[in-house]
């Protein structure tokens, strides 16, 4: 197997900001590259790029794997990602962080697997605690086995040690030695203390004057292989040239090292040919339980064949990517069983805004057309307090990057807007029950009218509401936002609803209510094909 | 005297013409304050341009 | 400076033409318009409402397609015009909300009572209020812009629903004097000539406005320390 990771002219701007620029580097199989950078240098932007978190401002970079380029879509798969900012999800446990780990990548689940690396990463005692209850170094320990579940070819570490004690330090050694043998390794970090097993080194200063690393002893021996050209005398943060003006000076980012990148590339491939997982040998952790057992099964049979099955797996069909829904919806349903942030939110609304609209009418109740027209109100509001939770959740709890670095786009959208077709479905079903319990003078005389409008308008309100609140997690101010953007968007359901839920009140014929259901459909069907074409956009930084 | 009487006069006989007078004034204020941003936009950028 | 001069004759013209031109039953002259029945001197005001209700259409389209620009290229330049579009838009919807009002209480009395067309330009003023809002909600310019871009997408593919669901909901009294639903125009040739002379003259009034207001925040941009000071005047 032939594996390169090939990355040119890579440029990030926030704000204007020139983060850094004219990044490149090549590396082959079996080969390290290290990362370096004072802090704010952009390693860990650098890191999110590679591992399509983050959309680079200009550049490009690929992996090969056997001659064919690996396509965004099947990123995830190739990818293993571990880094202080890459939360997992509190409320589950060790062990169900990792079953997520593969589902959500459109893995079949292994618990087989799952169990190697919970042995291989000590963590098996706990592995049936929430990961809310761990420490941060036991956190880490799991954030290892969340990044090796599916086997990556690339392994991208930032700041591998963070958090670990002497026993975890030894236990990412061997899982990087591990990797070194079968597949790429980028590490960012200034922790020098391993400096001669790198390969090649991006450093990652911008700017000439203040170069206190470059020529530092404790490099020696380690070439630069690449990065960054500082222009002399650009100022650091650079305004965009696009706006300014400024021509652009490119330049070529590989240098000399290309031609030694070749034989060292020989060197290791023959290496990593050799005993592939021999000595994957477990993390022989004092202490842990059923470490014997583990020992003896620890080589597992998907990784003896090496990369290739790894990834040829995921390309079949819609099978994965449909396991990857099931897998987001799943997640969402068992943490909001957990948590009720949704449900009692919708709840709530749901009792408090129908209360006021009875004290309101006290004894005299209203006219038919203006309490159908209540009912949306009601549905509105509700709709509102909780439908945001799905996005806005993963924003809070700094999960966003984790579902981005494992699962696609699309997928995690669908995932998202079934959850909310149950929480609307829900909503509708108690709105209407309880409306009609409680309110007087509120007669639906066809029903299957009303029935088709509820339910189309579910839908139409699941579909616009998903992509808002994509929209507005992204924002800071989320909870105002989420109506104040959602109402313009909604409106023409709205208006179609509450006039077939007068129709349906009128006692009209299902056939004069159809235009009103084309409307309906053709919302949906618009709405959710603009929000799939967009998504990427909301999604990825 | 006599002069801004009639047209007094002429105007209350025919309010379109103060519709007219008010759009009048309306659109060259408009179209005077759009023109001087011009002409100072022209000059920054002139600067800018030297500047840079 | 010559076109621009141009344009300031030429509008001044319309607005002199519009407003004086006589209004008779039945034109004979060549400088004669029509009466409209039910709407007589108040009809002049099409030709200041039509074009600032069509100038926020055509800001809003403008807004968007540099919106789809940005999400392609990435250029915040891109950005910036969809943002400017997106200001004189709301400038000029503001308008036509303003001038169909004040029509709407005295053709039908009150200022406002949720006919179609009401509703449509309100629904644009709320769009347009919604996207600044997000706007000033998101810190990173890049995210600021891709967001926004996203949001503008959604909003135009779900305006053209008005289309169909407001003849279902209300009969609209609005006049339709360019083209009524029976295709039968009301307007003479001389009051479609000046009708067109004003439209042009708007839009290019927009562009130009459009044009000053990009060159100041690319100038602003460009020097971020003295922000907003260029458009002090």
């Amino acid at each position: 197997m032939s594996l390169s990771l090939q990355a040119r002219g890579l440029r990030k701007v926030f704000n204007r900001r020139v983060i850094f620029d004219q990044v490149g580097f090549e590396i082959r199989e079996g080969q390290t590259l290290l990362v370096t950078g004072r802090n704010g240098s952009g390693k860990s932007t650098l890191v999110k790029i590679v591992s399509r978190v983050l959309t680079p401002s200009a550049g490009t970079f690929s992996l090969t794997m056997n001659g064919t380029s690996v396509s965004e879509l099947h990123w995830s798969g190739a990818i293993g990602l571990v880094s202080p900012y890459l939360q997992l999800y509190d409320e589950f446990s060790a062990r169900e962080n990792l079953l997520l780990a593969m589902t959500m990548r459109g893995c079949r689940a292994d618990k087989g697997r799952i169990e190697t690396l919970l042995q291989k990463v000590a963590l098996v005692s706990r592995a049936d605690d929430p990961v809310r209850t761990f420490s941060s170094g036991m956190k880490q320990r799991v954030k290892y086995a969340f990044a090796l579940v599916h086997q990556p070819p690339v392994l991208i570490l930032d700041e591998p040690m963070a958090n670990l004690d002497g026993e975890g330090v030894a236990l990412v050694r061997r899982l990087m030695d591990d990797q070194r043998r079968s597949g790429l390794l980028i590490v960012a970090t200034n922790d020098l203390t391993d400096v001669a097993s790198y390969d090649l080194r991006v450093d990652l200063h911008y700017g000439s004057g203040d170069e206190p690393l470059s020529p530092d002893p404790r490099y020696e021996g380690l070439p630069k292989t690449a990065g960054v050209t500082p222009e002399a005398g650009q100022p650091r943060h650079a305004i965009d040239p696009r706006i300014a003006g400024d021509p652009l000076t490119a330049e070529d980012p590989r240098n000399g090292g290309h031609s030694r990148i070749g034989g060292q590339s020989m060197n290791a491939a023959e290496a990593a040919t050799g005993e592939q997982e021999g000595s994957i040998e477990p993390a022989a952790a004092p202490g842990e339980q059923g470490g014997a057992k583990g020992r003896s099964r620890t080589v597992d049979a998907g990784k003896q064949q090496g990369g290739e099955a790894r990834v040829h797996s995921r390309e079949s069909g819609a099978g994965p990517w449909v396991r990857s829904v099931g897998a987001i919806f799943r997640k969402d349903w068992e943490s909001e069983l957990r948590t009720r942030y949704a449900i009692s939110a919708l709840l709530m609304f749901v009792v408090t805004t129908i209360s006021i609209i009875l004290f309101s009418l006290g004894s005299e109740g209203a006219r038919a057309e203006v309490l159908s027209g209540m009912l949306w109100v009601v549905i509105f509001f509700s709709a509102m307090s909780g439908l945001s939770r799905t996005f806005v959740m993963e924003e809070e709890r700094g999960t966003s990057m984790t579902l981005q670095l494992v699962a696609r786009p699309s997928a995690v959208y669908f995932g998202k807007l079934l959850f909310n077709l149950v929480l609307v479905t829900g909503l509708d079903v108690l709105t209407v029950g309880l409306y009609a319990l409680f309110i007087n003078g509120f007669v639906i005389k066809t029903a299957s009218i009303f029935i088709l409008a509820v339910g189309l308008g579910g839908v139409g309100f699941a579909a616009a509401s998903t992509i808002i609140a994509a929209i507005i997690a992204r924002a800071s101010t989320k909870g105002t936002l989420y109506p104040v953007l959602s109402f313009p968007i909604l409106l023409p359901l709205l208006l179609t609803v509450i006039n077939a839920t007068r129709l349906a009140s009128d006692g009209a014929f299902l056939e004069e209510a159809y235009g009103e259901f084309q409307i309906l459909i053709s919302y949906i069907v618009v709405v959710t094909a603009v929000s799939i074409l967009v998504f990427d956009y909301v999604w990825k930084d | 005297m006599k002069e801004s009487t009639s047209v007094f006069d002429f105007l209350n006989q025919q309010p379109l013409y103060v519709v007219l007078t008010v759009a009048l004034v309306v659109w060259l204020g408009i179209f005077s304050y759009l023109l001087r941003l011009e002409g100072r936009l022209k000059k920054l950028e002139r600067r800018h341009s030297s500047s840079a | 400076m010559g076109a621009r001069l141009l344009l300031g004759l030429w509008l001044t013209l319309v607005t002199i033409l519009a407003l004086t031109l006589p209004m008779v039953p039945h034109p004979v002259h060549w400088y004669d318009l029509p009466i409209i029945p039910g709407l007589e001197e108040k009809a002049r005001i099409i030709f200041f409402h039509v074009p600032t209700a069509w100038l926020s259409a055509l800001a809003f389209v403008m807004g968007m397609i540099y919106g789809v620009r940005y999400l392609r290229s990435r250029n915040p330049d891109d950005d910036l015009k969809s943002a400017s579009s997106a200001g004189l838009g709301f400038l000029f919807c503001f308008l036509a909300t303003v001038t169909g009002a004040i029509w709407a209480k005295f053709s039908w009395g009150t200022f406002w009572n949720w006919d179609p067309r009401e509703t449509s330009i309100f629904v644009l003023l709320l769009i347009y209020g919604a996207y600044f809002a997000l706007r000033s909600a998101v810190e990173v310019e890049e995210k600021r812009a891709a967001l926004s871009a996203v949001y503008s997408i959604i909003a135009a593919a779900t305006m053209p629903f008005f289309l169909f669901i407001m003849p279902r909901i209300l009969a609209s009294l609005h006049p339709e004097p360019l083209l009524n639903a029976q295709g039968k125009v009301h307007m003479n040739p001389t009051m479609l000539v000046v009708f067109l002379s004003s439209l042009a003259g708007f839009t290019a009034l927009y562009f130009w406005m459009f044009n000053l207001h990009v060159r100041s925040r690319r100038l602003e941009l460009a020097n971020p320390q003295h922000e907003g000071e260029h458009l002090r005047v």
